[in-house]
């Protein structure tokens, strides 16, 4: 089945978000598709934050429309959205077990509680933290922690998952694992995901498609289809190539400098 | 295996001589700081004589209370005027506390009026509730409740607006009902605020107590405390303090100290 | 919420005690109606002996504090420069936290026989050790972070002190004032009861009340709160917001 095909999960339209008379977010257009993993890339302070709060249901936007599946949010009727999230910070409730914070967040899901056990499990081994079940958070490394969040975010059968530079707090050993692991874990679950990343070579390595944003307040730069096959190699040529090319077109849009240019080359 | 035995034995001696040393040291500032206060007192009986009584007279005159009958007559009275007291105002400082920390209408509300209860001197509630209730059991207790609370209060409303805010946000994003919101996510946060508000409360109680029973209570410790001193038994007003302030001590570090390592098993 | 509905909803709190204070009224013997309180109050503010009494007790206050001040500072300083010492000097902190003030009160006044000594002495033991326990933190973490930071710029002594760690102590010595200031006006008039003095708040106060004159207990309570409470919010923290205006 091709992207097309399959039916939209996230969709804005002319979705717009203010401060008083202050733009945040200038004009966002843009459809995520089931089992799609779109990355969101963009420079610093461009509005990404007040975006995300939006597409997650925690705050209505000042102009436009938010879909999720087939529901429109932020009506009087609607619900809010069912969705994971895996935030920069683990987030987890350190005076409960890993098992205890995932059946938190499973009680206010809809999964029947006799599933719960065995879908605690199957996701643990996928994240390969099973041994961890009844551990304390604390007593975990950073990695192992965002691998819980990550695991929590999956369990809640959600519509899709956001993930707000899930990576950005780890050292580059751990990140690179987790990061190899990641698409894989995204395509068994069949997990719809909006990663949110400052690494272009990590949007390149991940995303299925990219939204480029432009410096605040954001709009789309441009909706960029990530030309390589899968599986990919994280140090591949091709690689960077692409990210090459993505820096070139993004330097005007950014005013990004000759020697951060380079730097990010 | 081979190499760690031979490396390991070192790390632990070197880790059981260092706390050696810190615990001798410990020592040996305990005992100066006792030996000096000592030395003071003694000093301060001869200089101030008879107003300070000698060490030896204060040790006998303890003694004498620690077996009398009349003086654990009045510490259990005194004891269950500073539990009452001391569960009461907790209780309602923390739901105070909480209540004015999560939301911003209460919290304006109830702030010109903590800032005025933790004006009023302690002599002046006693006084109050004696005029507003008569001299009783209820007096003392409602003087000390309504002098310990808004101490409570301040702790755990700070406590509440330090909070992590980071997870009231995880908790709205996967919809996590009010009450698993209170119960898992705040209270837990909480929970060395309260023993701390807790910590401050007893402490606060049964120093107040000696106030509240010397101006309103005909028995008790304080009243005791304070006939012994009318009648200028000095002897007397010591020995009952040093036993009184000793056993509250004790009753803290105690109690308190193991509630507090039953509740945070999670942090290390 | 605005600052104006914050004020809004402060103004009700204490437009809700003078109903509060009616009903007290009319339902108990002792508590006097707030017409009668309102209707003495302005011959007890013309009275010159309302404010001599009060000004006994505010140079006690002064006196004690200032005191206590100096003795926490020392008592952090040594406490955060010299381990042993620190610790000893731990066991007189715990000590007078320890010790309730009506027992230091009565203790000043056996020794010092009512001189203003005695009052002085008693708020300032009573006082010194929450300065103590608060700077020394202040300190601790100034030590902490700052030292090495003063090294690698090379700054004078002074330089040090007005630059570097004065802006960082700074909070942790308001924050232990503003304790030890509260605790000071309500230690003195303990000390004032228990230690049986002639003259300011805590006297008048016991005066009245022994002798039944309920409007005067009345009046020296709520001219005695509005005098605590202008310390505070009028000059402590103004104090602090003008230290600290380039927050």
């Amino acid at each position: 089945m091709t992207q097309e095909t399959r039916p939209s999960i996230l969709k804005c339209e002319d979705l717009g978000v203010s401060y008083g008379a202050v733009p945040a977010v200038g004009r966002l257009d843009f459809d995520i598709r089931k089992g799609e993993f779109v990355a969101i890339l963009g420079p610093s302070g461009c509005g990404k934050s007040s975006m995300l709060n939006v597409i997650s249901g925690l705050r209505a936007p000042t102009r436009g429309r938010v879909h999720v599946k087939d529901q429109e949010l932020f009506t009087p009727a609607s619900k809010p959205p069912r969705l994971g999230y895996v935030f920069q910070s683990h987030r987890l409730l350190p005076w409960r077990t890993v098992r205890q914070n995932l059946e938190i967040a499973l009680a206010a899901s809809e999964v029947p509680r006799r599933d719960w056990e065995a879908r605690i499990d199957e996701i643990l081994s996928i994240l390969h933290i099973a041994q961890f079940k009844d551990a304390w958070p604390m007593r975990l490394s950073g990695g192992q922690r965002q691998r819980v969040s990550i695991a929590r975010a999956l369990l809640v059968d959600p519509a899709y998952i956001l993930m707000d530079e899930p990576l950005s707090t780890l050292d580059e050993v751990t990140a690179r694992s987790l990061r190899q692991e990641l698409t894989g874990i995204c395509q068994r679950t069949d997990a719809t995901v909006v990663f949110v990343t400052h690494s272009i070579r990590e949007a390149v390595y991940l995303a299925d498609r990219i939204l480029i944003l432009t410096r605040g307040p954001a709009e789309i730069f441009e909706d960029y289809t990530v030309p390589l096959e899968r599986p990919r190699d994280y140090d591949d040529a091709r690689i960077s190539e692409v990210e090459a090319d993505i820096v070139r077109r993004v330097q005007a849009p950014w005013g990004l400098s000759v020697e951060k240019e380079k730097a990010v080359a | 295996m081979p190499e760690m035995t031979l490396k390991s034995p070192p790390l632990p001696r070197g880790l059981l001589a260092r706390s050696v040393d810190l615990g001798t040291s410990r020592i040996s500032a305990a005992a100066v700081a006792l030996i000096s206060i000592l030395i003071i007192w003694h000093a301060g009986s001869i200089v101030f004589r008879p107003w300070i009584p000698t060490i030896p007279s204060t040790f006998v005159e303890m003694g004498y209370d620690l077996t009398s009958r009349a003086f654990w007559g009045d510490f259990a009275l005194t004891m269950g005027r500073v539990l009452a007291a001391f569960a009461a105002a907790s209780i309602a400082g923390a739901v105070i506390g909480v209540l004015i920390g999560l939301n911003e209408k209460a919290e304006a509300f109830f702030q010109p009026l903590l800032a005025l209860a933790l004006a009023v001197p302690d002599p002046v509630y006693i006084i109050f509730a004696i005029l507003a209730v008569g001299t009783g059991e209820l007096a003392g207790f409602i003087a000390l409740t309504v002098a310990v609370a808004p101490f409570v209060t301040n702790i755990v409303r700070s406590n509440v607006h330090a909070r992590d805010t980071d997870l009231d946000e995880m908790a709205q994003v996967y919809h996590l009902p009010r009450g698993v919101r209170l119960a898992a996510v705040l209270f837990p946060q909480l929970v060395p605020a309260f023993l701390t508000a807790m910590r401050f409360s007893f402490a606060l109680s049964w120093k107040l107590v000696v106030v509240v029973e010397a101006l309103g209570q005909p028995d008790g410790i304080g009243a005791a405390i304070f006939n012994s001193f009318r009648l200028l038994r000095m002897r007397e007003v010591a020995a009952t303090a040093i036993i009184f302030i000793i056993a509250m001590q004790l009753l803290e570090r105690g109690v308190l100290g193991r509630v507090e390592k039953k509740f945070l098993r999670w942090r290390d | 919420m605005t600052p104006l509905q914050k004020q809004g909803w402060a103004g009700l709190a204490l437009l809700l005690l003078i109903p509060a204070w009616v009903l007290a009224a009319s339902n108990t013997t002792f508590i006097e109606h707030p017409m009668i309180v309102v209707r003495e109050l302005p011959p007890f503010l013309a009275n010159p002996e309302t404010w001599s009494n009060i000004g006994i007790t505010l140079a006690r206050v002064a006196a004690g504090l200032a005191l206590g001040v100096v003795a926490g500072f020392v008592a952090a300083f040594v406490m955060t420069r010299s381990r042993f010492l620190g610790e000893v000097l731990g066991y007189y902190v715990t000590a007078a936290l320890r010790t309730p003030s009506a027992i230091a009160a009565i203790l000043a006044l056996a020794i010092f026989k009512g001189s203003e000594t005695g009052y002085a002495l008693v708020v300032a033991f009573i006082t010194f050790p929450y300065m103590a326990v608060g700077l020394r933190d202040g300190l601790a973490n100034a030590d902490r972070d700052l030292d090495e930071m003063s090294q690698v710029y090379h700054l004078g002594l002074l330089a040090q002190i007005r630059h570097v760690w004065a802006p960082y102590v700074a909070p942790f010595i308001f924050a232990a004032l503003r304790n030890a200031h509260a605790l000071a006006w309500k230690v003195i008039v303990v000390a004032e009861i228990f230690g049986a003095a002639k003259t300011g708040f805590g006297a008048k106060f016991e005066h009245a009340w022994s002798y039944m004159l309920m409007t005067e207990v009345h009046l020296w309570l709520l001219v005695f709160m509005v005098i605590v409470l202008f310390a505070e919010y009028g000059l402590i923290r103004q104090a602090e917001k003008f230290v600290f205006r380039w927050r």
